[in-house]
């Protein structure tokens, strides 16, 4: 299944103004039938310049496939996921979803203009080994937010973050910010995975310490 | 830009682009390739201490109507809307 298209802007959907969610994604696909939602407007006008939300999400994945392709990366024709009434995206699939860098959440079609969706940019809740790579996350209730001890092995890494009303990335072990904890013992969303720390500061030459053989993106 | 910390020690090292300290930068951890799992962002180094900056924004507003999802239950530990 796909809807829109990666490569073809007028062959996008303009998925605005549903009384619940915009894109439900939910059941179990034939084999070899990963949906993919590339290239669409969701909860904003057909211009991109004005919020038609939709009441609730603007995609809701409860889908049982195991690859799930929101946004592709390298794809041509954006996907704007703006304005909708609660999260941009919410994951709640167990499976693994990728969302990808062809996603603008919570801007305009200038992939500027704020225009936020009422939740989180991208709330997930339960998934495995998806990633979270958007181009632009900005201006929504949240940006990233990942609960329940089941999400584990999401990677995060979206271009742009600024402008949200909540912290840019909050693993849920307390809601908002989680001080690291000594070993690193503690348990929860992407195992409450422990924030790299900077040891000391001496103009641009920054050492620190992290995760053992973990990559530190800056 | 991104660096490797060290296997045994963590311990990494890194080289801003001109002009930039370590007041400008927020940094995330990953354990890439595999298992996958990332961190929150750090919180803002202004020596000697560590800031974290949440905005005083009140999100989801719960009146009648206005947010669907606020009625649904919140996941454990969660004292907010989500």
């Amino acid at each position: 299944m796909v809807v829109g298209s990666p490569t073809d802007a007028t062959a996008r959907n303009i998925i605005s103004g549903n009384g619940t969610s915009g894109i439900s994604l939910g059941g179990t696909p034939s084999s070899g039938n990963a949906p993919q939602v590339n290239g669409n407007i969701i909860g904003l006008n057909a211009s991109g310049t004005a919020a038609l939300p939709s009441l609730s999400f603007g995609i809701l994945v409860t889908h049982a496939a195991s690859s799930l392709t929101l946004g592709a990366d390298g794809a041509t024709a954006d996907q704007l996921i703006s304005g909708n009434g609660s999260s941009g995206i919410r994951i709640q699939s167990s499976q693994q979803v990728h969302l990808g860098s062809s996603n603008y959440i919570g801007v305009g079609a200038d992939h500027v203009t704020p225009l936020g969706n009422s939740g989180d940019g991208v709330g997930i809740g339960g998934s495995t080994s998806s990633t979270v790579t958007p181009a632009v996350i900005a201006h929504n209730g949240g940006g990233v937010t990942v609960a329940g001890d089941s999400s584990s092995g999401i990677l995060i890494r979206p271009g742009d973050v600024h402008g949200n009303g909540w912290t840019a990335v909050d693993l849920i072990g307390t809601s908002g910010f989680d001080a690291n904890d000594p070993g690193d013992t503690d348990t929860g969303p992407n195992t409450l995975l422990n924030y790299p720390e900077i040891t000391s500061a001496e103009g641009n030459n920054v050492p620190g310490t992290a995760c053992l053989g973990c990559f530190v993106f800056i | 830009m991104q660096v490797l910390a060290d296997p045994t020690t963590g311990i990494w090292s890194a080289t801003l682009p001109g002009g930039l300290t370590a007041w400008d930068v927020t940094l995330i951890a990953s354990e890439v390739p595999s298992p996958g799992n990332t961190s929150e962002m750090s919180p803002h180094y202004t020596a000697p201490l560590y800031q974290v900056f949440l905005p005083l924004v009140l999100r989801n507003d719960p009146s009648p109507g206005r947010d669907p999802h606020f009625a649904q239950p919140r996941p454990p530990g969660c004292r907010r809307p989500w």
